[in-house]
C-alpha cells in the first residue's frame, strides 16, 4: 500500500502567509494611513522620491544604496513631518512644506549625502583594509622569519618554502 | 713502585725481564723470560709470553691457581702486563723454574734412554696423578708431550707436566699426538677435549720416550694422517718398533683410535695397581675389492675419502656428479643408507654447478659430515672441532686480519647441516646446536655490537678485545675497556670514533647486562643518534665498572658530539647544551655528558616546541597566502564590506537623528 509522503509544515505555513496576507496588509496599511493622515503620507510620498529611485536602480542582493540614501532621506524629511504633526496636520501644511525650496533642498540634500556616502565610503574602507592587510603580511614574516631563526628551516613543510621566506623576509614586506 | 729499567712488573712483585730468555723453557708458541720474586728472591720463576691474538686458557688459569694439581709445573700468578718489546700489553703466566730441565732433552740422552722398568714410576705414575687432579677440576691439560715434561728437581726423579694454560687446547701439539678427530682442525680449533685425549697423548709419548726417536719423523703429514685412518694410530706408530711387552697393554689402549675402546683413568689405575686387561686387538680399516681413485690416491674407507674430498672440494663436486661414489659406497663399502644420502646431496650438487660453482664449497662439506661424521667440521681451509668455532675464529683474524670462511660458515648454515646429519646418524650435539642457533641470530643483525664480531668474543671469554684502539692494552676484562679507550684518546685521531665493532661487540658480549636497546640507537642511521647511542654506551660503562674521571675519553667524545646536539632543533637550547659541555669534559664524567645530551625534559620540550613551530609557521603561512592570493575577489568583498558599514551608518544615523529631534519636540 502506497504511504503519501507528509509535507513540511513549515512550507505550507510560507506559502499562506507570503503570498496572500502580506500584499493585503499592505494594502490595508497604506489605505488605514491615507485615511488617517493624508497629509503625512503625501509628505512621506513626495519628500521620499529619492528613495524610490534608489531602490529602482540598486539591484545589488543586499540593497546598501537604497538602505544609504533611504536612512539620510528620512533625516533630511523628518523635521518636516514633526512639523506637521505638532503644529498643523493639514493638506496645506503639507503642500506649503513641499514647496518651499528650502525645505525640498533639506530633503533632497539630505538623500544625496546618503549616496555621496555609498559612493565615498566602501572605497575608504578598502584602502584602509588593504593597508591593515599589508601590515598584518609583515607581522606574520617577521614572526616566521623569528621561528626559522629559532628552529631552522625544517618547520617549513620545504626547503624551496623556507628559502621564498628568507628571501622575503630580506627584501621587507 | 719504580720498575728497573727493561724490565718489567706483575702485580707489583714478580720482575720480567724480557731480555733474559729462557730458550729451554720455552714452548713453540710461548717464549720464557727469567722472573724475579721481589719479596723471596730465592725462589726460582720462569714467565711464559702468551702469543698476542689467541685466546689463552684464563678460566682454566683461574682454576689452576686455586687447585694446584700435584705433577704439574707449579702455577704461581698470571696477569697481562705491558710488555716493552712489542709495545703492547701481553698475558704472562708465571710458573715456579723446573730444575732438572726437559724430559725430552735429559732422555734424549742414548745413555739416559727410558728404561722399560722405569717408564710406570717415573713417567707413568706421576703423569697420571697430574692427569686425575686435572680431571678433578675439570681441565684437559691438552699439551701433553715429552717436550713439555720437565723434571722438577736436580736429582730428576719427580717428572711435571708443563704449561697448558698460554695457547688454546692442542695447539702446540704436533698432529701426532693429537687424536685422528683432532688433528684434522687447525691448531687453535683441536677442541676442550677431555682426558681420554691426554691420555692418547700419553700413549704417544711413551712411544716416543721408550723408542728415544720419532718413529714417524720420515713420513709427510698426508700420508702419516691416512696410514693413521687406514692402519690405525698404534698400527703406524709401532709397525716394525719393539715396544716391551709388559708396556704393550697400556700403550696399546691408551693409543686406541675408538674412544669408546680407549683406556681411561680408571683403566690405567688398575693397570698401575697390578691389574692386567685384556689387550685390544689391533685393528685396522676394513679393505674393501675395490677402492675408490679420487685426487691421486686410492681410498680404501670413506674417512680419508672425506678428508681428500675436503682438501679438493672442486673435484669433489665433479665427482659428487657421477654416480662412482654412490657405486662405490653401496658395492663396495657395504653402506647403503651412506649411498642413498649421499645421492640425494649429489642431486643437490648437480642443480649448484649448472647455476655456478660456488655452491660446491657448501656441499662438500655436508657429504664430508656423512662420510666421517666424528671428523671436525670443514670448509675450505677452515677446519674446526665442533665445540672450537670460537676459538677457529680467533685464529682466522688473528692470521688474517678478517673473518671470512668463519663468517661463510654461519650464513651459510654449514654447521646446521652438519648438526642435522650428526642427529640422524645419532650422535648427540644438542647443546653445542643451540648454542650456533643462537650465535646465527646474532650473525643475522649487522648493526654494531653483532654480527661476526659478536659471534668471536661470545665463543671466546678469554680473547681480548681486537679493536685497533686498543689492541694493544690486551683488554679481557670489560672493566679495562674504558681505561684502555682513556689511553687510546691520545692516539686517536679527530674523526676516529671510540666504539667500532669490535669494541660494541666485546662491550654486548662481556657486559652482564641487555644493552640492546644502546646498540640499536648505536646502529642508527642518523650520525646523531649514532652518537648518542655510543654515549650511552660508555657512559652506562663508566656508571656500572667506574673509574669516576675518563678526562681524555670525555675530551675526545666531547669533540664528536656535534651531530648529537644538532639533533636538538631549538637554537637555544643547543647554545646552552654547548656552553655546558666544556665543564662536564672537565669532570670527565661521561653519565653527566649523557645527561646533558639526552635529557628527557629538554628532549620532550623541544620536540613539543618544534612541533609548535611547524603548526604556527603553517598557519601564519596559511594566511599570508589568503591575504595575498585573494585579489579581486578580496577587493570586491572589500568594497560590498564598505557598502554594508556606509548603509549601516546611514540608518544608524537616521535613527539616532528621528530619536533626538523626536525627543526635542516632545520636550
Amino acid at each position: 500500500m502506497a504511504v503519501k509522503k507528509p509535507q513540511p509544515a513549515k512550507s505550507r505555513s510560507r506559502s499562506r502567509t507570503g503570498l496572500k496576507i502580506t500584499p493585503f496588509w499592505m494594502f490595508s496599511l497604506v489605505v488605514g494611513m491615507m485615511a488617517a493622515s493624508l497629509p503625512s503620507v503625501m509628505l512621506l510620498a513626495f519628500g521620499m522620491l529619492p528613495t524610490l529611485v534608489a531602490a529602482i536602480i540598486d539591484r545589488s542582493h543586499r540593497r546598501s544604496a537604497t538602505y544609504c540614501v533611504a536612512g539620510m532621506n528620512l533625516c533630511g524629511l523628518f523635521p518636516y513631518l514633526l512639523q506637521l504633526w505638532f503644529k498643523s496636520h493639514s493638506l496645506q501644511a503639507a503642500a506649503a512644506i513641499l514647496t518651499d525650496v528650502f525645505a525640498l533642498l533639506v530633503i533632497y540634500g539630505a538623500a544625496a549625502f546618503g549616496w555621496l556616502l555609498f559612493v565615498i565610503m566602501p572605497p575608504t574602507i578598502v584602502s584602509f583594509l588593504t593597508v591593515l592587510s599589508q601590515r598584518r603580511v609583515s607581522q606574520l614574516r617577521a614572526m616566521q622569519r623569528k621561528i626559522v631563526e629559532e628552529w631552522g628551516e625544517g618547520v617549513a613543510k620545504s626547503q624551496e618554502l623556507a628559502s621564498t621566506i628568507g628571501g622575503r623576509g630580506k627584501k621587507g614586506p | 713502585m719504580r720498575v728497573p729499567s727493561g724490565r718489567t712488573l706483575l702485580h707489583d712483585r714478580y720482575e720480567i725481564t724480557p731480555d733474559a730468555r729462557l730458550p729451554g723453557l720455552s714452548t713453540p708458541s710461548a717464549p720464557a723470560f727469567a722472573v724475579r720474586d721481589r719479596r723471596n728472591s730465592s725462589r726460582k720463576l720462569f714467565a711464559l709470553l702468551c702469543p698476542p691474538g689467541l685466546p689463552p686458557r684464563v678460566d682454566a688459569a683461574a682454576v689452576l691457581l686455586g687447585a694446584q694439581p700435584a705433577g704439574m709445573l707449579p702455577f704461581v700468578d698470571w696477569d697481562t702486563v705491558h710488555w716493552p718489546p712489542l709495545g703492547q700489553r701481553c698475558m704472562v703466566m708465571v710458573y715456579e723454574r723446573p730444575l732438572g730441565g726437559r724430559l725430552s732433552d735429559v732422555l734424549g740422552d742414548k745413555a739416559k734412554t727410558l728404561r722399560e722398568h722405569e717408564a710406570q714410576h717415573r713417567i707413568i705414575e706421576p703423569v697420571l696423578g697430574a692427569l686425575r687432579d686435572l680431571a678433578h677440576v675439570d681441565i684437559p691439560h691438552r699439551a701433553l708431550r715429552p717436550d713439555n715434561m720437565f723434571f722438577m728437581d736436580t736429582d730428576r726423579r719427580k717428572v711435571v707436566l708443563g704449561d697448558c694454560l698460554t695457547t688454546p687446547p692442542g695447539f702446540d701439539q704436533p698432529s701426532i699426538f693429537e687424536t685422528v678427530e683432532r688433528c684434522m682442525s687447525i691448531p687453535a680449533a683441536r677442541g676442550t677435549g677431555s682426558v681420554s685425549d691426554d691420555l692418547f697423548a700419553l700413549g704417544v709419548t711413551l712411544v716416543f720416550l721408550l723408542l728415544n726417536r720419532n718413529p714417524v719423523a720420515q713420513k709427510g703429514q698426508e700420508d702419516l694422517f691416512y696410514e693413521r685412518l687406514e692402519n690405525g694410530t698404534y698400527g703406524t706408530l709401532c709397525s716394525g718398533a719393539r715396544i716391551p711387552l709388559s708396556l704393550l697393554e697400556p700403550v696399546r689402549g691408551m693409543l686406541s683410535d675408538d674412544p669408546e675402546e680407549r683406556w681411561g683413568l680408571r683403566e690405567l689405575d688398575l693397570w698401575v695397581a697390578g691389574r692386567r686387561l685384556t689387550p685390544i686387538p689391533k685393528r685396522s680399516a676394513m679393505r674393501p675389492e675395490i677402492r675408490f681413485e679420487f685426487d691421486g690416491r686410492a681410498h680404501i674407507t670413506p674417512r680419508t675419502l672425506a678428508h681428500a674430498f675436503s682438501r679438493n672440494p672442486s673435484e669433489a663436486a665433479r665427482v659428487l656428479g657421477e654416480n662412482r661414489l654412490v657405486n662405490w659406497l653401496k658395492r663396495s663399502i657395504g653402506r647403503s643408507d651412506l649411498a642413498e644420502s649421499v645421492a640425494q646431496l649429489a642431486e643437490v650438487t648437480q642443480e649448484a654447478s649448472e647455476q655456478g660453482s660456488a655452491s660446491r664449497h657448501f656441499i662438500v662439506p655436508k657429504v664430508c659430515a656423512l662420510l666421517d661424521p666424528s671428523a671436525p667440521i670443514r670448509y675450505k681451509e677452515f677446519v674446526f672441532h665442533r665445540d672450537c668455532f670460537g676459538l677457529a675464529l680467533a685464529a682466522e683474524l688473528a692470521e688474517k686480519g678478517e673473518i671470512s670462511a668463519g663468517s661463510e660458515v654461519l650464513t651459510e648454515d654449514i654447521l646446521g647441516a652438519t648438526f642435522e646429519i650428526r642427529r640422524q646418524l645419532a650422535f648427540e650435539s644438542t647443546g653445542i646446536e643451540r648454542l650456533y642457533k643462537h650465535m646465527r641470530g646474532y650473525l643475522t643483525r649487522r648493526a654494531p655490537g653483532y654480527g661476526i664480531e659478536r659471534v668471536l668474543y661470545e665463543l671466546n671469554p678469554g680473547l681480548p678485545c681486537q679493536s685497533p684502539l686498543v689492541v694493544q692494552d690486551y683488554v679481557v676484562g670489560v672493566d679495562e675497556l674504558l681505561p684502555a679507550l682513556d689511553r687510546a684518546a691520545g692516539r686517536a685521531g679527530s674523526d676516529a670514533r671510540p666504539v667500532d665493532r669490535h669494541i660494541a661487540a666485546f662491550i654486548a658480549a662481556r657486559l652482564k647486562q641487555d644493552v640492546d636497546r644502546h646498540l640499536q640507537t648505536l646502529g642508527d642511521l642518523d650520525q646523531g643518534k649514532q652518537i648518542e647511542g655510543m654515549l650511552s654506551l660508555l657512559a652506562l660503562l663508566q656508571w656500572r665498572l667506574g673509574p669516576e674521571a675518563l678526562y681524555g675519553l670525555s675530551n675526545w667524545i666531547g669533540g664528536l658530539l656535534g651531530p648529537a646536539i644538532e639533533a636538538y632543533h631549538s637554537r637555544s637550547a643547543r647554545r646552552e647544551i654547548e656552553r655546558e659541555v666544556p665543564r662536564l669534559i672537565r669532570q670527565g664524567s661521561l653519565p653527566r655528558l649523557y645527561d646533558l645530551i639526552d635529557n628527557g625534559e629538554r628532549r620532550r620540550s623541544d620536540k613539543s616546541g618544534y612541533e609548535s613551530a611547524i603548526r604556527r609557521f603553517a598557519a601564519a603561512e596559511t594566511e599570508i597566502h589568503d591575504i595575498e592570493d585573494g585579489g579581486q575577489a578580496r577587493l570586491d568583498a572589500l568594497e560590498r564590506k564598505g557598502q554594508q558599514m556606509a548603509a549601516a551608518t546611514s540608518v544608524v544615523v537616521s535613527l539616532a537623528v528621528i530619536c533626538l529631534l523626536s525627543i526635542i519636540e516632545a520636550w
